[in-house]
């Protein structure tokens, strides 16, 4: 990794507490449950009251190799052959768990290896569906039968706590078991070399007895979270507000990563623009700050984003699409160097070009001259089109129903490629969802029923930095995965991911190869539609009180809420 | 004599040149255990991992520092060691020019490795039950070359036999193969790899072989040269019983074809100052005559602790003066009187040591301690184990870690090892305490 960036070190001298850091926008902030909660952003303030065994901490200089490596979090120590925490075969991992971590209980309670477990028989719930889950289902022995098995034992429409907690409590992941309360041995079904990473996922956390009495994700749920960090949930209103406190059962001498100085921090979900400066922190896609303006193609070095790509509906959309030629059609209609330009001011961020793959730039597996690459330039091409949607038998016209929400600039890109997709005869029906209906729709679980939708623009980050060829191509494309919302399935594919996973202790350029047969396969049938690549937002706005402010790249380039406090003075720092 | 490694011809010894050798050649056990540098009360058994060092290795390690210490005295030549490396290689039947004194089996067969002509494409054959730093320079020669990599992982428990190793690694060759590597005798689970046969199959298959000898030197009173293999890296901390810091590389430099028919393999020296600025080496021997020395151009390698090489090199002196046949001997029997006390008290069904097959009995006794068979992937238990033992009764031994054939499971295993300075007595105390604490914890 290599960026010009400088950032401002965090200052070391004893910083002054207190204070309420507050946070404004229109992000996601509807689920904290860490077994279900999205990555980004909601995982900047779930860090704050669920911690997981390794983490990443917050780095100011983004050259430094600890700004994308997993350091010890509920775990004593990252576990490595060194440690004797990982086999000669790579498909085993002991970690040991740091004594002092306590749950927010009354009294307080020890956080224990069989937590883990808890926390990761909650991800593979059949109820709702967790981000993340393809890594671990694909990686850890028997998670895969486990979440099948719990699936079929436990339907989700009108499943209960009680049922879940009871076939959770009959079954095990043979992978998965505590050798007593401080000791978790995790067993992988093949070497995974970036497998520290996917601990870091705030879906690895771990989750007390107590949240087997609520489903996963359920406001009831939300109104009982338990924290073992620096800071707990006073206050949630799914969709609208959180305000967090301090947690009194946290001991900083038990947590190597997360500080706590400010006392509370609120979040409120509104609209963009002035409302969100006025506050601390935007809550929502990360603004840049106006001085970093010229460094720009610096940051361009770093782990760029997948900010914008079309979503077929191939589960229960229109039949039309299961034809390649039509989605080839709508890849070749969309003028995505006249988006770029359009979109750049409402994402907002760092800067935002033309996709011409899956994978942006700056992640695995590298752009080299075996690259798989969209095949076309980024202007439409109308001709093409239009010939291909002749010969799937459209030429007389087809209709298709778009969602998107009201936020982060998804208007623009719904209107910008619903007008691209008009010129070549496809009619667009916009429809704007709220939060809750578009998760319901997009991101559940099709529970019978169609769901009203044929295409839908969604935006993907990297989950990790560093040895990352799967963050991209498995979640979306892998049949069945959590990511995968369009329902895309194609038994190739699925075999090429094997591949690309078997091949994970290879050396690097045929891993790379392995990884870009999956991207070119899913290119050729166009799966997808990548429409956008932005450069992550460093460093980002901040307002005038902020100090300290330390970005965690692994997480979004998102600042470390924890690490940063307030100067009453109010002047810019 | 093991039966797996067999001597072709018995090597030439050093002729005493006081009564000490004669006196040490006669000498009881217990007056030979009185040249260690033991801690009073231990009894250790964990020589697998390290040995102890006879007094009077230490004191030549003393000796040799100080006589080089400020001294204005040209260090370069010294740390060719020519005169240490023919007297290491003699006991062994090899010659100087196929003896490298390296700093432990590690360097030794980093050197090696590294040192291969190995191409993208081509194939190596090891096994999971090798030492970390045969797995990962092989793993670093895969992401440099783009070589491939075969792990295999061998058999474990009282009954296998050496023909179903022979015949895993049979399996495992394809035209692609350029290497088999394996150990002499295992780390994990103490098991005599049947190295001659696996040499063979190399041979009949026009493999390099190169061995993980760690164990090897100490132990063995072989003939490296009849083994058949290429190159064989050995410890001399280890059976040794030099200083730790002590390594010895076999490297074979001409051709005996009663022993191995097959050219040379090529070796590029890494770490080197003799190799050649301009040009190269002369062409390999094909023949029982060396074209080069190439011990030299592994050995020097800029300046390095001359008293290492004296002293590894009087260790190896007073091995040839109790006598290499006698002490390996005495090696086994104190490994199998273990072997047996273990049985006795666990049962055939907690080893994962052969057993059943002598020719793949080492020393090493490798074993479940505890009651419960799942207590065998528990690192903890055999973690806690190992450190009471030592702390609470002063008898050392390690745990071992490998994977086990059709489990899912990293398998932990108690390891003992004895060695000269050992007694029956010892073993007996050792695994009775052993024991006891293995049911306490269990």
């Amino acid at each position: 990794m290599t960026v010009a960036l400088p950032l401002r070190p965090a200052a070391v001298d004893a910083p002054p507490a207190g204070g309420t850091l507050r946070l404004h926008g229109p992000g996601d902030l509807d689920r904290l449950d860490p077994a279900v909660a999205a990555e980004a952003p909601v995982a900047a303030v779930v860090r704050l009251f669920s911690r997981q065994l390794v983490t990443y901490a917050p780095q100011a200089n983004l050259r430094n190799w600890q700004a994308i490596a997993p350091v010890p979090d509920v775990a004593v120590d990252v576990p490595s052959t060194y440690n004797a925490g990982v086999g000669a075969s790579h498909r085993s991992y002991v970690v040991h768990l740091r004594q002092g971590v306590l749950w927010d209980t009354s009294p307080p309670r020890a956080v224990t290896a069989h937590d883990f477990v808890r926390g990761f028989k909650r991800m593979a719930n059949p109820v709702t569906r967790s981000p993340a889950l393809t890594y671990f289902t694909s990686t850890i022995r028997g998670m895969a039968d486990f979440r099948a098995g719990f699936a079929a034992a436990v339907p989700a429409a009108g499943a209960t706590a009680e049922q879940l907690a009871a076939y959770q409590a009959a079954n095990e992941i043979p992978g998965v078991f505590a050798l007593d309360d401080e000791t978790l041995v995790i067993e992988l079904v093949r070497p995974a070399p970036e497998f520290v990473n996917v601990l870091a996922l705030t879906c690895a956390s771990a989750a007390p007895a107590e949240y087997d009495a609520f489903l996963p994700g359920s406001p009831e749920l939300h109104r009982n979270l338990r924290s073992n960090g620096p800071y707990r949930v006073a206050r949630f209103a799914p969709g609208a507000e959180l305000v967090l406190e301090r947690n009194p059962a946290w001991r900083r001498a038990a947590d190597p990563v997360r500080r706590a100085h400010v006392d509370r921090i609120e979040v409120t979900r509104g609209e963009g623009g002035p409302d969100q400066l006025a506050a601390d922190l935007a809550w929502t896609s990360p603004l840049r700050a106006p001085r970093a303006a010229r460094s720009v193609q610096a940051g361009t070095a770093l782990s760029h984003a997948l900010a914008s790509y079309l979503v077929f509906n191939l589960a229960d959309g229109a039949p039309a699409l299961r034809d390649v030629r039509v989605r080839r059609a709508v890849a070749a209609a969309v003028d995505r160097a006249a988006l770029a330009e359009r979109c750049a001011e409402p994402l907002g961020g760092g800067a935002v070009c033309a996709a011409d793959r899956i994978v942006p730039p700056h992640n695995d597996p590298r752009a080299g001259d075996g690259a798989s690459r969209a095949g076309r330039p980024p202007s439409a091409d109308r001709e093409a089109a239009r010939s291909l949607l002749a010969e799937a038998g459209c030429a007389g016209g087809l209709s298709l129903t778009a969602v998107h929400r009201d936020r982060d600039g998804e208007p623009v890109v719904a209107q910008a490629y619903a007008a691209d997709l008009e010129r070549v005869g496809i009619r667009v029906r916009l429809v704007e969802l709220d939060d809750d209906a578009y998760r319901r729709a997009v991101l559940e679980p099709a529970t019978g029923g169609p769901r009203g939708w044929d295409l839908t623009a969604r935006s993907r980050v990297a989950d990790w930095l560093h040895r990352n060829g799967r963050v991209f191509l498995q979640p979306l494309f892998e049949t069945g995965a959590s990511a995968n919302c369009g329902g895309y399935s194609d038994p190739v594919v699925d075999g090429l991911i094997e591949r690309a996973l078997e091949a994970a202790v290879e050396p690097r350029a045929k891993l790379d190869a392995a990884w870009l047969e999956v991207e070119r396969r899913a290119l050729d049938d166009a799966a997808v539609v990548p429409l956008l690549f932005q450069a992550p937002a460093v460093p980002r706005r901040r307002g005038p009180r902020v100090r300290g402010a330390c970005p965690i790249p692994a997480r979004g380039y998102a600042d470390d809420l924890a690490a940063l406090w307030l100067d009453a003075s109010g002047e810019d720092a | 004599m093991t039966q797996t490694l067999t001597r072709a011809h018995p090597p030439a010894r050093p002729s005493p040149a006081d009564g000490r050798a004669r006196s040490l050649r006669d000498a009881s056990w217990e007056t030979i255990k009185g040249l260690f540098a033991l801690e009073p009360g231990a009894i250790h058994l964990n020589t697998g991992t390290v040995g102890a060092m006879p007094h009077a290795v230490l004191e030549e390690h003393h000796r040799v520092t100080r006589e080089w210490t400020g001294g204005l005295m040209d260090v370069y030549r010294p740390t060719q060691f020519p005169e240490y490396r023919a007297l290491i290689g003699r006991p062994y039947g090899v010659d100087g020019d196929e003896i490298v004194i390296t700093h432990n089996a590690t360097e030794g067969i980093a050197r090696v490795i590294n040192g291969l002509d190995l191409h993208a494409g081509d194939e190596v054959v090891a096994t999971s039950h090798e030492c970390y730093s045969v797995l990962s320079n092989f793993n670093l020669v895969r992401n440099r070359h783009g070589i491939a990599l075969k792990v295999l992982t061998p058999p474990t428990g009282y009954g296998v036999s050496a023909e179903e190793i022979v015949a895993l690694f049979e399996e495992a060759i394809t035209p692609r193969t350029r290497v088999l590597a394996f150990s002499a005798i295992t780390l994990w689970t103490g098991t005599m790899m049947p190295v001659r046969a696996l040499c063979d199959l190399a041979q009949r298959h026009g493999l390099i072989t190169v061995i993980d000898g760690a164990l090897v030197p100490g132990m063995l009173d072989c003939d490296l040269r009849a083994l058949g293999a290429d190159f064989i890296a050995c410890s001399g901390s280890k059976y040794q019983c030099g200083p730790l810091g002590t390594g010895i590389l076999y490297v074979r430099n001409k051709v005996f074809p009663e022993h191995n028919p097959l050219p040379l393999p090529t070796l590029w020296p890494v770490i080197s100052t003799w190799y050649p600025m301009v040009g190269d080496t002369p062409p390999r021997s094909t023949t029982s005559v060396e074209s080069y020395d190439v011990g030299d151009y592994l050995q020097i390698a800029g300046s390095a602790s001359i008293a290492r090489g004296a002293a590894l090199a009087k260790a190896c002196e007073m091995w040839d003066e109790i006598g290499r046949d006698r002490i390996e001997r005495r090696i086994f029997e104190l490994g199998e009187y273990a072997r047996e006390r273990i049985l006795e008290r666990f049962g055939e069904q907690a080893m994962f040591s052969p057993g059943a097959d002598e020719r793949l009995r080492s020393p090493l006794v490798a074993f479940n301690p505890f009651r419960r068979p799942e207590d065998a992937w528990n690192v903890k238990k055999v973690h806690e184990l190992t450190e009471r033992l030592a702390a609470e009764h002063k008898v050392w031994i390690r745990w071992t870690e490998f994977d086990v054939r059709d489990s899912p499971h990293q398998h932990y295993a108690a390891r003992v090892a004895p060695h000269i300075f050992n007694d029956h007595e010892q073993v007996d105390r050792g695994i009775a305490t052993l024991a006891r604490l293995a049911e306490e914890i269990s």
